[in-house]
C-alpha cells in the first residue's frame, strides 16, 4: 500500500502523462488532416515551434498569448471547483474590456495614477455581472448554465459591436468600427520591453493565491466538498448554492480581467475581433489542467505557445487560423477519450469488494423462516 | 394603415416558419438523442459542417439533393463519433459536446475559405398550390421550400413514433432506465448510437438548411449560436416535438421580427436588435423551467449519464 503522499503525487503523474498522451495523438490525427489537405505536417509543427519558442521575440509573443488563455482558464477552474460549469469566459472577458473601456474613455481624472485600478474595477464587476446572471438563474430556478453561459457569450459580442459602431465609435476614424485610442494612463505596465504585460503577474498570483487557500482554508474544504459530492455538502448545511453564485461572480471576474489585460496593454482600444477564442481556449486549458490552478498556468504556456505559432505561419506559410480549432478540438476528443483509462488506472488501488458474493452470503434464511 | 400592419406581421410570420426551420430540425434532432440518454451539446459545431458540406457538395455537383444528404451524411459521422466517446469512452458528454462544438468550427472555417461569398442555385420555394391561396395562412405557412413542409410532417410523426410506437418505448426505456432495458433484452448501446446518428443527421441538415435555403451561401460561423439555442430550446421543450416547434418558432420569430423591423427602417441598432432571439431563449428558457420546478420532471433519468452495463 503506498502512503497518502505518494497516492497523489501518483494520480497527478498519471494525470499529466494522460494529457501529455492527449496531446500528442492529436497531433498525430491533425496531421494525417493536414497529409489530406495538401500540407505537410512536419513542416506546420516545426513552423509552430519555431513561431511559438525558437527565438526571445517568438518566446515573448508566446507569454502575450498565454495571458488571456491563463486567466480564462483559471475563471473556468474557479467555477468548476464548485460544479459549475462555466463556458461563458469569452463572454465575460469581453464585458471586461468593455468596463475597462468605459472608464478608460469617459474616466474624469484621465492624468492619473488611479486609471489603472479603477479601469480593473470597472472590469471585474462587468465580467462579475455577466456570469452572476446565469450563475443566478441557475441556483435560483435550475436553468442550465452550460447553454445560459453560452448563449450569453453572443450578446456580449452584440453588445461590443453595438458600441464600437454606436455610441463609442471613434469619431476620427468612422470607416473602422472601434473605439479612439486610450490615453496613456490607461496602458497596463509592460515587462522586460516586451509585449508580455502585467496581466501574466495577475494570472500567476491568482493562481497561487488559488492553489494556497483551496487545500488550506475552511471556505475552500467547502468548496471541495461541493464539488465533488453536491448532495453530501447539502447534508452537512454548507450553503451549496450560495457558494456556487459566489464562485460564478469570482470566475466572470477574473475572466474579465483578461479582456481588461487585452484592451489595455495589447489593444489600446476596443474592436471587435479582440479575442480569436481565449474563452474557448481557457476552457480547454482549465480540463487539460484537470482544473489545478497552478497546471492551468503550465498548460495555458503551451496553448499560448500553439497559437503564437500558429499566428506566425499564418502569416508565412498561408496556414489558415482555424487549423489551431481543429487542433483544439481534437486534443480535447483525446483528453476526454483517455479520461476513463486514466481514471481506472488512478484508482487501480482501490479494491471494489465483490457485490456478487456479499449477496450469496446475504441471509435468504430469514425469508424462508418467516414463510 | 391597418392593411400595412396585416401585411407587416404577415411577412414577419412568414420569415418566422422560415427562420425556426434550421433551428426545428436540430431541436427534434437533440430531442430523439437525449431521449436515448445521450446528451449532444455540440450541434453547434455538427451545424455548421453540414451547412458547409451542403454548399461544397452543391457547389461541385449541382444537386441540392445530393447537397442535403452529403450533409446529412456528414452529420451522422459526426453523432456516431460523438457516441463512440460516450457509449464506449464513458466520456463526459458536455465536454465532448463542446469539442464537437470548437472542432466543427475550426473545420467549416478551414475548408469553407474556398466558398466565401460562392453562388450556388439555392433551394427554391414551391408554393403549394391551393393551400398558398388561402389568405393569412397561406403566405405564412405554404409558399416556402420542400423542407419546410417536411417538418410539419416531421412533428406530428416524432411525437407519435417516440409515444406511440414499440420503437418509441425502446428509445424512452433506455433514456430512463437503460439496465431495465438492458433486461428486457433492448440493446442499450445499439439505441444509442442510433438515436445520437439520427440527431445529428438532422442538425446536419438543419445547418444545410441554413446555408442552401436560408442564406444561400456559405459563410464562416454561419450557424451563430443556433446549435446552442437548439440545446436550450430541447430543455425548454421539455423532450416533446410539438413544444419544440412552439420554441423554434418564437426563436424564429424574434429573428424574423428584428430583420423585419431593420429592413422597415426602425432607428434602432441593429446590434442591439440582434441580441432579441438570445435573450429570449434565455429568458423563455427561464420562465419554462421556473413554472416546471415543482412539477415531475420530464428529464430523461439517465440523460448523460454512462451507461454501466450490471455484471
Amino acid at each position: 500500500m503506498l502512503s497518502g503522499h505518494w497516492q497523489k503525487l501518483r494520480r497527478a503523474g498519471l494525470y499529466a502523462l494522460g494529457s501529455l498522451f492527449a496531446v500528442i495523438l492529436a497531433f498525430a490525427i491533425t496531421a494525417v488532416f493536414l497529409l489530406l489537405v495538401g500540407r505537410d505536417p512536419v513542416a506546420v509543427y516545426t513552423g509552430i515551434y519555431q513561431g511559438a519558442f525558437g527565438d526571445s521575440f517568438s518566446l515573448s509573443e508566446t507569454l502575450v498569448a498565454a495571458t488571456p488563455i491563463m486567466l480564462c482558464g483559471l475563471g473556468v477552474a474557479i467555477a468548476q471547483w464548485l460544479g459549475m460549469m462555466n463556458v461563458g469566459v469569452e463572454g465575460q472577458l469581453y464585458l471586461g474590456a468593455i468596463g475597462a473601456t468605459y472608464v478608460a474613455l469617459h474616466c474624469p481624472f484621465s492624468q492619473s495614477w488611479q486609471m489603472l485600478p479603477l479601469m480593473l474595477v470597472a472590469a471585474a464587476v462587468c465580467g462579475a455581472f455577466w456570469s452572476f446572471i446565469p450563475g443566478l438563474l441557475k441556483v435560483t430556478i435550475g436553468v442550465s448554465e452550460v447553454i445560459s453561459t453560452l448563449l450569453m457569450n453572443y450578446v456580449a459580442l452584440l453588445l461590443v459591436e453595438f458600441l464600437i459602431h454606436g455610441p463609442w465609435e471613434d469619431p476620427n476614424n468612422v470607416s473602422w468600427p472601434q473605439t479612439a485610442a486610450f490615453p496613456a494612463c490607461a496602458e497596463l505596465p509592460h515587462l522586460f520591453g516586451t509585449r508580455v504585460h502585467l496581466g501574466i503577474v495577475f494570472a500567476i498570483i491568482i493562481a497561487l493565491l488559488f492553489a494556497f487557500l483551496l487545500p488550506t482554508t475552511k471556505i475552500g474544504f467547502i468548496s471541495r466538498v461541493i464539488g465533488s459530492n453536491p448532495d453530501a455538502a447539502e447534508y452537512a448545511h454548507y450553503k451549496v448554492k450560495r457558494y456556487q453564485l459566489w464562485a460564478m461572480i469570482i470566475s466572470g471576474a477574473v475572466a474579465a480581467l483578461a479582456g481588461f489585460s487585452q484592451v489595455s496593454a495589447i489593444e489600446g482600444r476596443l474592436r471587435s475581433g479582440l479575442s480569436p477564442g481565449y474563452g474557448y481556449t481557457g476552457f480547454l486549458a482549465c480540463w487539460l489542467a484537470r482544473h489545478n490552478p497552478i497546471a492551468v498556468i503550465i498548460v495555458s504556456l503551451l496553448i499560448g505557445g500553439l497559437l503564437s505559432g500558429a499566428d506566425s505561419l499564418q502569416l508565412s506559410a498561408k496556414l489558415p487560423f482555424a487549423t489551431v480549432n481543429i487542433l483544439q478540438g481534437m486534443i480535447f476528443f483525446c483528453l476526454l477519450a483517455s479520461e476513463q483509462f486514466i481514471n481506472r488506472l488512478a484508482n487501480s488501488h482501490i479494491v471494489v469488494k465483490d457485490l456478487k458474493i456479499e449477496n450469496k452470503k446475504d441471509p435468504p434464511s430469514t425469508v424462508r423462516g418467516e414463510a | 394603415m391597418n392593411i400595412e400592419i396585416g401585411e407587416f406581421l404577415i411577412a414577419v410570420s412568414a420569415g418566422m416558419v422560415r427562420s425556426a426551420t434550421p433551428v426545428l430540425y436540430a431541436t427534434l434532432g437533440e430531442i430523439i438523442t437525449e431521449r436515448s440518454g445521450i446528451l449532444n451539446v455540440g450541434l453547434e459545431g455538427i451545424m455548421l459542417v453540414g451547412a458547409f458540406t451542403g454548399v461544397a457538395v452543391t457547389y461541385n455537383i449541382h444537386s441540392i439533393v445530393l447537397g442535403l444528404l452529403a450533409a446529412m451524411l456528414v452529420g451522422l459521422l459526426m453523432g456516431l463519433f460523438h457516441a463512440l466517446l460516450c457509449v464506449h469512452f464513458n466520456a463526459n458528454q458536455v465536454g465532448t459536446g463542446i469539442a464537437m462544438s470548437i472542432f466543427g468550427t475550426g473545420l467549416s472555417a478551414y475548408l469553407g475559405m474556398d466558398y466565401v461569398g460562392k453562388q450556388i442555385n439555392a433551394l427554391g420555394a414551391c408554393k403549394i398550390p391551393v393551400l398558398s391561396d388561402l389568405p393569412v395562412i397561406g403566405p405564412i405557412f405554404f409558399s416556402h421550400d420542400v423542407l419546410v413542409y417536411l417538418t410539419y410532417l416531421l412533428v406530428p410523426l416524432m411525437a407519435f413514433i417516440i409515444n406511440r410506437t414499440r420503437i418509441g418505448l425502446t428509445l424512452r426505456a433506455v433514456g430512463e432506465e437503460p439496465r431495465a432495458a438492458a433486461a428486457a433484452g433492448v440493446n442499450v448501446v445499439q439505441t444509442r448510437y442510433l438515436a445520437t446518428a439520427i440527431g445529428a443527421a438532422l442538425a446536419g441538415l438543419g445547418g444545410a438548411y441554413l446555408s442552401l435555403a436560408y442564406a444561400q451561401g456559405w459563410s464562416e460561423n454561419i450557424a451563430a449560436g443556433r446549435g446552442w439555442i437548439a440545446v436550450g430550446l430541447v430543455l425548454f421543450a421539455s423532450w416533446s416535438p410539438f413544444r419544440a416547434l412552439i420554441g423554434a418558432y418564437l426563436f424564429g420569430g424574434a429573428i424574423s421580427l428584428q430583420l423585419r423591423l431593420q429592413a422597415a427602417g426602425l432607428d434602432v441598432s441593429p446590434y442591439l436588435l440582434g441580441m432579441l432571439p438570445y435573450v429570449l431563449v434565455i429568458v423563455v428558457l427561464s420562465i419554462s423551467t421556473w413554472r416546471r420546478k415543482n412539477a415531475p420532471s420530464s428529464v430523461p433519468t439517465a440523460l448523460g449519464l454512462p451507461y454501466i452495463p450490471q455484471v
